[in-house]
């Protein structure tokens, strides 16, 4: 609106001042006086400096450290009273006899070993973070479902995953192992990686940004990634190829950006069909393959998305809902 | 991008045992609830303590959870509730000192409207651009003078004093988008 240079000076000035401003700056009181909005602009302002200090108290409480200990206590809990109610089975049985109860502490064990698991799951339109047992942190994308266990005869944290994660995992010598319904399975140690196995696309893509991971297949070769190297594997020929690209561009969605080298219209609408729970359909189905883009969205909302995009290309689009309709000019 | 589940749903989501939205519950409210029941214990691992102990409570009886009022208005209340019990074992603990203040509790709402503010703040600063932020954050969080903050940066006065005002734009439009500033 009125974001000249010498008013934004004057009052950054004020502000720093405080309370008792040395009054007399002429242009910011001309200012003042011009409209009453500029004044209640101004107590805006200052409640956003004021408060600026205090918002610096929200970082000493550490939200992913308290969810790692919540979630520990509460998985101890769960088997806490399945032992419990599995005593009781036992106890109103008709002989309790030291055998069963032998018998009994070895199956709870076994549960124990099972419930060390733990599933995450986020639907289209939500991501989410998630702090396994063992301390990893896996950041979801929308769309995705994660089932973590720990094998304890074979010291093996196990992992079945579909849909985008950044896998954040921690050191330890027990490997970390993630197989996708393909059956391509990434093996790490303690690293730092994206995955983006999402069932409707053709490739499952890795992206490494610290440490090493080996990526395997039966009946394929093993492939070893080194830090800012990452690998597709197609789903239709199993085979594992190196890629070329920006790091940062394939992790763009945990700053909430769409990096797009390239990318065809229609794998820009099944990304955003999963970010924002929308469905796109397109008026004419060539549509998605003629037109490729590049460059990069961070944007509020769909309608943002798809107002830029119409003006990065010939495409007109409809929203009704959570219907998209893209047709070309 | 618009992510945000509302609260209502992430309940829905908790009563059918979904882990899923009980752990964003737990992270869209965290920082906001100890903050608030800091101002009465004063003491930052209590605070902490009494909420993970709301939130167990929540988890474990998840089934039986009902909520009237809306979500937050709940949870502050019920972290209200866990602090102030908090409050009385520890007076219990230590009879000896006879008057422990207990804070009044008139401004609740008041205070929420703080914490709320300064909770959305906080997002809006994280969507500051890398180099506004840590201009920002170096002059208000870590009270550095401006003159300090321009010669770590290696620049002038000018320069931050003119990206600290487009930060302040960017945080009152951001939170005007929220809705931060209500009926004012």
């Amino acid at each position: 609106m009125e974001e000249q240079l010498p008013k934004g000076e004057h009052l950054v000035d004020y502000l720093e001042e405080g309370e008792h401003p040395v009054s007399g700056n002429p242009d910011l009181d001309s200012w003042r006086q011009a409209d009453p909005r500029n004044e209640s602009d101004l107590e805006k302002y200052q409640r956003i400096w004021k408060a600026s200090t205090g918002a610096a108290a929200f970082s000493k409480f550490d939200t992913s450290a308290a969810w790692a200990k919540v979630n520990s206590l509460l998985a101890d809990q769960d088997v806490r009273t399945r032992r419990l109610k599995n005593l009781m089975y036992v106890a109103s049985g008709v002989a309790a006899s030291l055998f069963i109860i032998l018998g009994l502490a070895f199956y709870t064990r076994f549960f124990v070993i099972s419930d060390s698991a733990i599933s995450m799951k986020t639907t289209n339109g939500s991501r989410s973070e998630v702090v396994l047992p063992d301390g990893s942190v896996v950041k979801l994308n929308a769309g995705s479902s994660l089932n973590y266990h720990f094998d304890k005869i074979h010291k093996v944290r196990e992992v079945n995953f579909s849909g985008e994660g950044f896998f954040e995992v921690s050191k330890s010598t027990q490997p970390f192992v993630i197989e996708t319904a393909e059956g391509l399975r990434v093996r790490v140690l303690g690293t730092k990686f994206n995955l983006s196995t999402y069932p409707e696309d053709r490739a499952v893509r890795t992206t490494l940004v610290e440490g090493k991971v080996e990526l395997s297949m039966d009946g394929a070769d093993q492939m070893v990634l080194a830090s800012g190297q990452m690998a597709s594997f197609d789903k239709e020929s199993k085979t594992l190829k190196y890629d070329e690209g920006e790091v940062s561009h394939q992790i763009g969605w945990l700053q909430n950006k769409l990096y797009m080298d390239n990318m065809s219209l229609n794998e820009v609408c099944s990304k955003l069909e999963r970010w924002y729970d929308v469905n796109i359909s397109l008026a004419d189905r060539e549509l998605g393959e003629k037109i490729h883009y590049t460059g990069v969205l961070k944007e509020e909302s769909v309608a943002d998305v798809m107002s830029a995009l119409s003006q990065l290309s010939n495409i007109a689009y409809q929203i009704e809902g959570k219907e998209i309709v893209l047709s070309g000019k | 991008m618009q992510m945000d589940v509302a609260d209502d749903t992430l309940i829905t989501g908790i009563k059918n045992d979904d882990y899923t939205c009980y752990n964003q519950l737990f992270v869209r409210y965290y920082h906001r609830l100890c903050a608030f029941v800091f101002t009465l214990t004063q003491n930052d691992s209590a605070s902490e303590d009494v909420v993970q102990e709301l939130f167990i409570r929540i988890w474990a009886n998840r089934q039986k959870l009902e909520i009237k009022e809306t979500v937050s208005g709940y949870l502050y209340r019920a972290s209200k509730n866990g602090a102030l019990n908090y409050l009385r074992a520890e007076k219990n603990r230590q009879k000896s000192i006879q008057k422990m203040p207990v804070p009044g509790w008139q401004n609740d709402e008041s205070l929420i409207e703080q914490i709320e503010f300064s909770a959305m703040l906080n997002q809006c600063i994280s969507r500051l651009p890398e180099r506004s932020r840590d201009v920002f954050l170096k002059s208000r969080f870590e009270g550095m003078k401006l003159q300090e903050v321009a010669d770590h940066m290696g620049t002038s006065v000018k320069t931050i004093k003119n990206q600290i005002w487009k930060s302040l734009c960017f945080l009152k439009t951001c939170l005007e988008e929220k809705g931060a500033f209500g009926g004012k």
